[in-house]
């Protein structure tokens, strides 16, 4: 399974320090969560856009991932024009779409849209590992760290025997249906992951153990801050101020 | 069930993210360095296997589990749901870094109520009665998520309530399909490996902590919420009609906002919007006690109750002022009299306009100071969230207190 899809690639986004990323990550979906005027939140999508394309991601990749997580979206614009109170618009038969409802459903996907842009440009262009690695420099709880890491390292472990053992049920002949046999063989086979999971939990632990594990989780390469992520960190932190601004002078809806 | 970025309103997630920190803390607090090995693979084994899709009826649904989730794991369901999540927000963009806490929130508190519920049953026997308690457990912990979903959306804003009601209604079938999962995923492990259940692990009840964790969200979004509807509503009875004006506590009208009119018992009388200027008049139908609701939309609401006495009941049939000519009187009642009635009515409406005017002109200055006033009451003040962060620091300086001692015996 290839989660970590944009994480290779030799942008300034991806050589960057993750801690700033982070940082920078953080910062976007603050300030864009609580933009109030359609002005910032156009600049805070475009900023987003910008990023992407600054991290040269493919952009056909990045349209699909939108698109998977605009059907919610899609849900709201459907629902949320005429629940709104407010002044009606126009009318289809007994519905009447406020103005209200036009506007809340178009702020929410502005906003929620330039969020997973910059979280794609800043956050996907690191592997998982490097995150965690920076969680831990941010001083995350050292059992909390250890967590995140050993749960991403076995998650591929666990994922490619689940999908072994989804493929000896196929072979048998199965075909997933809404009836209890179905049911039965789902709950068996994540039985039976769990149980693997537990074992191997085990093992490694005790693996752990041997090489003189004590609880200290010991990190051995460090970051260093190179100029350009001051340039990156300089870059995003005057846009972000510039939607601040822009979001200032905008009337709020 | 995860909720995007941009939808909820920043108390709720301030709220969620404060329960969530709470939480984590106490699921770290309570996890040995042994366990962690054990816990991560079976994080993993979660994230994997909520990426599995069961057919439901016509339609599929991806798994949650989160109710098998704190059977196992008691409290260290917290960080295991977090990480899960976090995952998905990085790796998927599903959910997304500033909903993580309300998310995890969502779906652990209701895991960590289960899991208490259904392990006492599951370690005492294996038999009707604990197979019960899993299924309760593992449809139970989805409807208390889907509630907790919909719960966040309402609180966001009422053009949500809507959507978090189809939500609630979008998971009932989950949670059926998810009891069925958890019975036969429990009587599995109970037959393969009953240590796992059986096993001593995370023996302890949750108590104090989950309580602080579900109150002290509560109470930062009812704080919140208490202060977000600031809109002002006046009215009063000038003897004939009851008048009524909304502002904002910005000092913009409240215009084109419905108005709901209800009697003494609750009753609708009247509904209509006001107009350009905020304003909106009514003429009562009798005597008695009204109570006016000013609906602004985006959760702004104020109320305002007028008293009407001294009136002939009976003679005057619900209209509105504004809509000019009176379509609501019958053509019987307009018979001989009427012209000397019109008259009647041009000279007092001459009059009221120019004493409305000498009325305004003296009023306004008063008006205006007493919305100054209730703004001011209701304003979010430094004091108060010093106030707020005390009494968070207090409960959870007695609730470590507690558990330090519960450690010691």
């Amino acid at each position: 399974m290839t989660c970590e899809r944009f994480a290779s690639g030799k942008s300034i986004l991806h050589s960057a320090d993750p801690r700033v990323k982070i940082l920078l990550a953080i910062g976007y979906a603050v300030v864009t969560v609580g933009l109030g005027s359609l002005e910032g939140q156009i600049f805070a999508l475009s900023g987003g856009l910008l990023l992407v394309i600054a991290a040269r991601l493919s952009l056909k990749e990045v349209f699909h991932r939108l698109f998977v997580v605009n059907i919610f979206i899609l849900m709201l614009w459907l629902i949320l024009p005429w629940t709104t109170p407010g002044t009606g618009v126009t009318h289809l038969g007994p519905i009447v779409i406020t103005a209200e409802g036009l506007d809340l459903a178009l702020s929410i996907s502005l906003k929620c849209n330039a969020i997973i842009l910059a979280n794609l440009a800043l956050l996907s262009t690191s592997t998982i590992f490097s995150l965690v690695h920076a969680l831990a420099h941010f001083r995350v709880p050292s059992k909390m760290v250890q967590l995140f890491f050993f749960s991403w390292r076995y998650f591929h472990v666990i994922d490619s025997e689940f999908h072994r053992m989804k493929q000896a049920i196929k072979v048998r002949g199965f075909e997933p249906r809404s009836n209890i046999h179905t049911y039965r063989t789902y709950a068996y086979l994540i039985g039976t992951l769990f149980i693997k999971s537990l074992e191997r939990g085990e093992r490694v632990y005790k693996a752990m153990l041997c090489r003189g594990f004590d609880g200290t989780f010991w990190l051995l390469s460090h970051f260093r801050l190179h100029q350009r992520d001051f340039y990156l960190a300089g870059f995003t932190s005057a846009y972000l101020f510039l939607i601040i601004g822009v979001d200032w002078i905008n009337p709020c809806r | 069930m995860h909720i995007s970025e941009g939808v909820l309103a920043a108390p709720v997630l301030l709220a969620g993210g404060a329960g969530t920190v709470l939480g984590l803390a106490i699921g770290l607090r309570r996890m040995d360095v042994r366990e962690i090995p054990k816990v991560a693979l079976l994080t993993a084994a979660f994230f994997v296997a909520s990426l599995i899709h069961v057919p439901i009826g016509v339609s599929s649904a991806h798994l949650i589990l989160n109710g098998i989730l704190g059977i196992l794991l008691g409290w260290t369901v917290f960080p295991a749901i977090f990480i899960g999540l976090f995952f998905q927000a990085v790796l998927f963009q599903f959910g997304g870094l500033t909903t993580l806490g309300a998310n995890t929130l969502n779906m652990a508190v209701p895991a960590v109520i289960m899991g208490a519920l259904a392990r006492p049953a599951l370690r005492s026997n294996s038999g009707l009665f604990a197979m019960a308690m899993t299924a309760i457990a593992g449809a139970g912990a989805i409807i208390m998520s889907a509630a907790m979903v919909a719960g966040s959306l309402a609180l966001s804003g009422e053009s949500f309530v809507a959507v978090s009601k189809l939500i609630f209604v979008a998971h009932i079938p989950i949670a059926i399909a998810e009891g069925v999962l958890s019975v036969l995923i429990i009587s599995f492990l109970l037959r393969t490996k009953p240590e796992v259940i059986k096993g001593n692990m995370h023996s302890r009840t949750p108590s104090l902590g989950l309580v602080s964790i579900i109150i002290i969200p509560i109470l930062i979004v009812f704080y919140s919420q208490a202060h977000a509807h600031k809109v002002n509503l006046f009215a009063w009875y000038d003897g004939n009609m009851i008048l009524a004006e909304g502002y904002f506590s910005s000092g913009n009208k409240a215009m084109d906002s419905t108005i709901l009119v209800l009697d003494s018992g609750g009753k609708e009388v009247f509904h209509g919007m006001t107009d350009k200027k905020g304003e909106f008049s009514f003429k009562p139908p009798g005597n008695g006690e009204y109570r006016l609701v000013l609906e602004a939309g985006m959760g702004h609401r104020a109320e305002a109750l007028v008293s009407v006495q001294g009136m002939e009941s009976g003679t005057a049939a619900p209209e509105a002022g504004q809509a000019g000519p009176q379509t609501a009187e019958s053509p019987e009642l307009k018979g001989d009299g009427h012209a000397a009635e019109d008259a009647h009515k041009g000279t007092v409406a001459l009059t009221s306009a120019e004493l409305e005017q000498i009325l305004d002109r003296k009023l306004n200055p008063v008006k205006e100071q007493l919305l100054r006033l209730a703004e001011q009451r209701d304003r979010v003040c430094f004091r108060d969230v010093v106030a707020g962060l005390g009494y968070i620091a207090g409960l959870m300086g007695l609730a470590m207190y507690l558990t330090q001692k519960k450690q010691k015996k």
